[in-house]
């Protein structure tokens, strides 16, 4: 092999792990919610940890009526889905 | 949600499984998302309480939830509180401390993951007998 192409091998071989590495970065950034994909984009890791109170929020219940999540986890432990349709 | 909804027929009546409806991730007027189109999921963020207890009521009816939904109002108290958007799960145990906190969705959502949690955790319980296994 010549030394040049062996100049350009080397060459184009760290530039294919930069990208690479680079990709898997920003990748794990934009899973963690560190890289903002749009303004639309409020995902947020929040303060909360497990062994800490949870917050008691009062809130409408689709069949009518309100409920606190404290009446819910007192009864047995609760399970606490959050989303949306979309 | 089938996921979560498998868990829950599990696991009911030994937990609690309750959802709680929050601001829509991809409405067609924010970040629409391609595979919403693909699924004809398409509508807009509700601007009031009103549109968004219709959204949640059809959240509901779309995906066959047997369980208790709650609304989060239009100031998303309880998405700030849990920082919960666009999906997250939680468990609570009954002296109100929070036992597990799911990672932030949708990347690290994991049914899977409560699951095995659920198992490791609560597996103790014994399931109600209900009356129809009650002898007579």
């Amino acid at each position: 092999m010549k030394p040049t192409t062996k100049r350009i091998a080397w060459v184009a071989g760290i530039l294919a792990v930069s990208i690479a590495a680079g990709s898997w970065g920003y990748r794990q950034a934009m899973f963690a919610g560190l890289i903002r994909i749009n303004e639309y984009d409020i995902r947020s890791e929040g303060i909360l940890q497990v062994g800490e109170l949870a917050p008691d929020l009062e809130l409408a219940d689709v069949d009518g009526g309100m409920t606190k999540l404290s009446q819910l986890w007192a009864a047995k432990p609760l399970v606490l889905v959050f989303g949306s349709y979309t | 949600m089938a996921r979560i909804e498998k868990l829950r027929e599990e696991w009911t009546p030994r937990l609690e499984f309750t959802y709680v409806y929050i601001k829509e991730a991809h409405p067609e007027d924010e970040w629409q998302a391609p595979k919403n189109l693909e699924s004809d999921v398409i509508f807009k963020q509700p601007t009031n309480f009103v549109e968004r207890m219709e959204l949640a009521e059809t959240f509901v009816e779309a995906n066959d939830i047997g369980t208790r939904t709650l609304v989060d109002d239009m100031t998303n108290k309880a998405n700030a509180c849990y920082a919960a958007w666009p999906e997250r799960i939680y468990v609570i145990d009954q002296d109100g401390t929070i036992a597990y906190k799911g990672g932030m969705g949708p990347f690290k959502f994991k049914p899977k993951d409560l699951g095995e949690f659920l198992q490791d955790r609560y597996s103790h319980l014994a399931p109600e007998i209900t009356e129809l296994q009650q002898p007579s």
